[in-house]
């Protein structure tokens, strides 16, 4: 029997669930539920509702599509949250998988435990300051932060849109949604999903797996923001996360679009060019390498030290090798030594340039 | 192009309320009408959750319409005031579900099977509808539903062939502009072996002439690759109970579902 979206709310108002989530006990959150259904957001693959506990508040991100249970997805879910952990990065909420915990229509479901990150979302953060500048120029710096951040530490995200990235008071930006993230030691060769249409470059496919697939998106909302803080007009007061500024059509045919045309008549060139260039490359993949000329050396595997710095510790003896942590792997997953890291990387970007060139 | 503010869909039902609809299944205890209700109701709550209701608002993504053709006439099937433009946003139909005891679904649709099956006049009505809403919304998606229970002399006993003709004409233009579905789904209380989704068109008449005026199915309904290897027409004969769930729960997915890639995400090295 096909689970719908709708037997998850029930599910989870019913309690359904099989196994302790690890958060001590909850109540659902049902603030802004409709027809006495708990609150939820609704992702792609997953559904998220609000579970909270005496002194803290989670995501709990249920799969509502077959593709997303499948037994390697969730592996690749459970490396990443191990990985996270590991990095400890700012940008992104620990999360941790817990297999079969909610019971719907007879089926187990895994689910996502997260910590709520308390901010507002990107699409109403910037409708709400539309006419304050400097909050907008502050955003276009931490988006330039945030790409260093994801490549430096050989992470890539398939879906970053306006649904997907938090805003926090301090302007901080987080990502959500983690099954569109990916780093260079744990490589798929298929993209679980394409991304926000009305966000991302229109030739993307399911092949395309990066390096480098959160650039295109970081680098059009950028472009977006220098529109907004030139004419605060151009972004609805409660614009929909669907199509925030342009649809997948004005992404298709920048030619005959009107907001392109309207964008040209507002920012420098400097700003919508490199975009224009991007859109009119035969792949995503040299839309990247436009956009973003090193991508293929900023996207560097994750290791402790770059390795000039690795080769001259070892050559130090007296200092010891700093001791990596050890982490727990899935028993499916091996972790994986320093020169495997390597190895997988620089075979994706073999790999990424080949499958694109196709 | 997917469904938003700015480019919202048009989600229409022409449900067949005709007293052959108040059979039982197999001669077992739910009555055909009550499941049409059920799955339709269903198919609703599942647009709110899955494209209307989105970080805690509703959006005006999806607009509604629905007709049910019985006895002599099509008249209007939600509980809502029947507007001038006979659809409604959606801010007005998905707070007009009405919470009853003991169904999953609130109840946007109800109705008591009475009287025949004006189905060709429930046709012309969406296709005016349709044509009033292309004039506001010119690239934006609209999904039709017809659900029917009808057989060959109740639907085209009384029809000339240039009757006929003329309604797959009507289709076939729907069906040249780009965004337009049409699944058909024909159910039988008699226990037959149901037609699912078929890629050629039955031999007989009837079973034809449904298949003519369905369009395609897009491919994003389907879950497993196997289905999506061929063009299957968005048309069901003879759905049981089960089919029309499962016919329905995929209907909506068109609606609110963006393309996904049709592969699945494998591992490198790993064999699928």
């Amino acid at each position: 029997m096909t689970i719908t979206a709708a037997d998850i709310l029930q599910a989870v108002d019913e309690g359904s669930w099989n196994t302790d989530l690890g958060i001590g006990s909850f109540t659902i959150d049902y603030s802004s539920g409709h027809f006495d259904m708990p609150s939820f957001r609704m992702g792609a693959s997953w559904m998220v509702v609000i579970a909270i506990t005496k002194s803290k508040k989670y995501a709990i991100r249920i799969p509502k599509l077959e593709s997303a249970k499948k037994p390697h997805a969730l592996d690749k879910l459970e490396r990443m949250g191990e990985i996270i952990e590991e990095k400890n990065v700012e940008w992104f909420p620990e999360f941790q998988l817990i297999r079969d915990a909610l019971s719907v229509n007879g089926e187990d479901l895994p689910v996502l435990v997260m910590p709520f990150v308390e901010g507002s979302n990107l699409s109403q953060y910037i409708a709400d300051n539309r006419n304050e500048p400097d909050k907008l120029y502050e955003l276009i710096a931490n988006f330039v932060l945030l790409e260093n951040e994801l490549l430096r530490e050989g992470f890539d995200h398939g879906d970053v849109s306006v649904r997907n990235i938090l805003v926090e008071d301090s302007g901080k930006l987080v990502l959500i949604d983690p099954d569109a993230l990916f780093h260079s030691t744990c490589g798929v060769n298929t993209s679980p999903e394409l991304g926000c249409s009305s966000i991302n470059h229109p030739l993307r496919t399911s092949n395309d797996v990066g390096p480098g697939l959160c650039i295109f998106p970081i680098r059009l909302l950028t472009m977006i923001l220098h529109v907004i803080i030139q004419d605060s007009s151009m972004i609805a007061k409660k614009p929909d996360p669907q199509a925030f500024f342009f649809d997948d059509v004005d992404l298709q045919k920048p030619a005959t679009s009107e907001k392109f045309d309207q964008v040209k008549s507002l920012i420098d060139a400097k700003y919508y060019s490199p975009i224009l260039s991007a859109l009119n490359a035969s792949t995503l993949m040299a839309a990247t390498e436009l956009l973003r000329p090193d991508i293929h050396r900023a996207s560097k595997p994750t290791v402790l030290f770059p390795i000039e710095e690795m080769m001259a510790l070892m050559s130090i003896s007296t200092i010891k090798p700093v001791k990596k942590r050890r982490v727990k792997h899935h028993p499916k997953m091996r972790p994986l030594p320093l020169s495997e890291e390597f190895r997988i990387s620089n075979r994706n970007k073999v790999g990424g340039g080949s499958e694109d060139d196709q | 192009m997917k469904i938003t503010t700015s480019n919202p869909g048009l989600v229409l039902f022409l449900i067949d309320g005709s007293h052959s609809t108040g059979a039982t299944w197999g001669g077992g205890a739910e009555i055909l009408a009550d499941s049409i209700m059920k799955q339709t109701n269903q198919f609703i709550l599942d647009l709110v959750v899955n494209a209307v209701f989105d970080e805690g608002e509703l959006r005006d993504r999806i607009k509604l319409s629905a007709f049910i053709a019985q006895g002599g006439e099509v008249n209007w099937a939600l509980e809502v005031e029947q507007p001038s433009e006979s659809w409604l946003s959606s801010e007005q139909w998905a707070n007009s579900g009405r919470k009853a005891e003991g169904s999953k679904a609130p109840l946007w649709i109800e109705y008591s099977p009475v009287g025949k099956t004006p189905l060709f006049e429930g046709w012309s009505k969406v296709k005016q509808v349709i044509s009033n809403f292309k004039q506001q919304y010119a690239n934006s998606p609209i999904f039709l539903v017809t659900l029917t229970d009808g057989d060959f002399k109740e639907l085209l006993g009384s029809k000339t062939d240039a009757e006929k003709k003329q309604m797959v004409e009507i289709f076939d233009n729907l069906k040249a502009e780009n965004n337009f579905t049409h699944l058909v789904v024909h159910i039988s209380s008699d226990e037959q072996k149901p037609l699912v989704f078929p890629s050629e068109a039955p031999d007989d008449e009837f079973g034809r002439f449904l298949f003519d005026i369905s369009t395609w199915m897009p491919q994003m309904a389907f879950d497993n690759p196997q289905e999506t290897k061929q063009m299957r027409r968005a048309y069901v004969l003879n759905a049981d109970p089960g089919t029309l769930t499962k016919v329905l729960e995929l209907g909506s997915k068109v609606v609110y579902q963006n393309p996904m890639p049709e592969s699945n995400l494998v591992f490198e090295g790993e064999e699928e």
